[in-house]
């Protein structure tokens, strides 16, 4: 297994990289610096809740920093998502024309209308009944 | 995973624990976007894929991981993770260092519960070698290990000389209430029958039979003196003059004594009933023959 922390800066080169001006097409991993940075960093989900769910997928995690690496890109992803209904919200809320004085940024509700066009950039289709029978 | 009525057990616990940490990140998440409040609906849509997202990442990053023959999963199969679920990873720096707000608790571990120590008896068996150690221990040994255990037979001298006399005298003591019980009784008081019962004494018809009669002896000597034909008549009256009084008390060995002497006279009673103890035979003498 390939040791922790110990990777080279395994640059690939063209065999015609012998002048030097041809950049290198695949780069180290970018995130082995920033794997350094997160030792004392505590995201938001707790450490626990992430390992259980990465348990039972089958990820045993030898690393904690791993972990919050996962616990940070989920978050990121969620975060996008409610920007982008944040933007819709805020879309159609200024779209019809209300005042500026009364602004609307006071007040946001996340509902599913907002949600779901801004899931449906992320290619997940949501359909929410409205009523139960 | 909607059902509140549905029965918890501890598993189920686990689960919800997690779930509703998930929940409260969510609601961080979109307290930090700008939202004001949120429909419970769209919460638990993120909830959910939050926690598939998270999934989905340990499932995918461990099949890279196997697929180079390895067990540990490292930072670039994650890499290669996210970049197949179409995660920009550059941007993952510059949003960490952008938000670094909110730390929620994580849910709290109960520990696993411990008997205490006044109850445990004894050390409990390690675990064989093929059993890994985060299995629970075995049960005190007193659950499985059953010790008989003897009182030792007391031995004492004294002890022993004192039960053995005692049960000597129960036993006299019940014989004799038995045949006092069974037989007839003649009483010391006149007016109280029932408390101190004597067995009664047979009188015999003629009292002075047994001082005209000649003793054993006598008789032995007078039949050794006699032709050979009568041997075997007097073996046969010796024996019912035998009646074994190994478990008597001094009442019975009188009856047993008044018997001989009406047994002698030619009645043979109870033959069946005799316990034939060949030590206790009488001792047969050769006879001498004189000539006649």
């Amino acid at each position: 297994a390939l040791p922790e922390g110990a990777m080279s800066n395994g640059v690939y080169v063209l065999p015609s990289a012998a002048n030097g001006d041809v950049k290198p097409v695949v780069s180290s991993t970018p995130l082995v610096d920033f794997l350094m940075q997160l030792e004392d960093y505590t995201p938001t989900i707790p450490d626990a809740v992430t390992g259980y769910y990465l348990n039972r997928a089958g990820f045993e995690a030898s690393d904690p920093r791993i972990i919050r690496l996962i616990s940070l890109a989920a978050r990121k992803f969620i975060s996008d998502i409610a920007n982008d209904a944040l933007q819709h919200c805020k879309m159609k809320g200024t779209a019809s024309g209300s005042s500026r004085s009364k602004s609307k940024d006071r007040k946001y509700t996340l509902t599913t209308e907002d949600l779901t066009p801004a899931l449906s950039e992320y290619g997940i289709n949501v359909k929410k009944p409205h009523y139960f029978t | 995973r909607s059902g509140s009525k549905q029965s918890t057990n501890p598993a189920d616990n686990y689960h919800l624990a997690r779930r509703r940490t998930l929940q409260v990140v969510v609601s961080s998440l979109l307290t930090e976007a700008g939202f004001e409040s949120a429909e419970k609906a769209s919460v638990e849509t993120l909830t959910e894929m939050l926690q598939s997202y998270i999934s989905e990442i340990g499932r995918s990053a461990k099949s890279y991981c196997e697929h180079t023959a390895r067990t540990q999963p490292t930072l670039s199969d994650i890499v290669v993770t996210l970049v197949e679920m179409g995660f920009n990873v550059d941007t993952l720096p510059a949003y960490a260092k952008r938000s670094q707000r909110m730390v929620i608790t994580a849910p709290p571990v109960t520990n696993q519960p411990v008997t205490p120590k006044a109850l445990t008896a004894g050390q409990n068996r390690p675990h064989p070698p093929h059993i890994p150690s985060h299995f629970p221990e075995f049960p005190d040994p007193h659950t499985y290990i059953k010790t008989p255990t003897y009182r030792e037979p007391v031995s004492d001298y004294q002890v022993l000389r004192e039960k053995a006399a005692s049960q000597r005298r129960d036993v006299e003591r019940a014989l004799t209430r038995f045949m006092a019980k069974t037989g007839e009784t003649q009483s010391l008081f006149k007016d109280d029958v029932s408390t101190f019962p004597l067995i009664a004494a047979r009188p015999f018809t003629i009292p002075y039979l047994t001082a005209l009669l000649p003793s054993e002896l006598e008789m032995q000597q007078m039949e050794e003196t006699d032709s050979s034909e009568q041997d075997e008549q007097t073996d046969t009256e010796n024996l019912p003059l035998h009646i074994s009084t190994e478990e008597s008390g001094a009442e019975k060995e009188n009856t047993s004594v008044l018997q001989h002497n009406p047994s002698l006279s030619g009645s043979r009673n109870g033959e069946e009933n005799i316990i034939d103890n060949p030590y206790l035979r009488p001792v047969k003498k050769p006879k001498i023959r004189r000539k006649k």
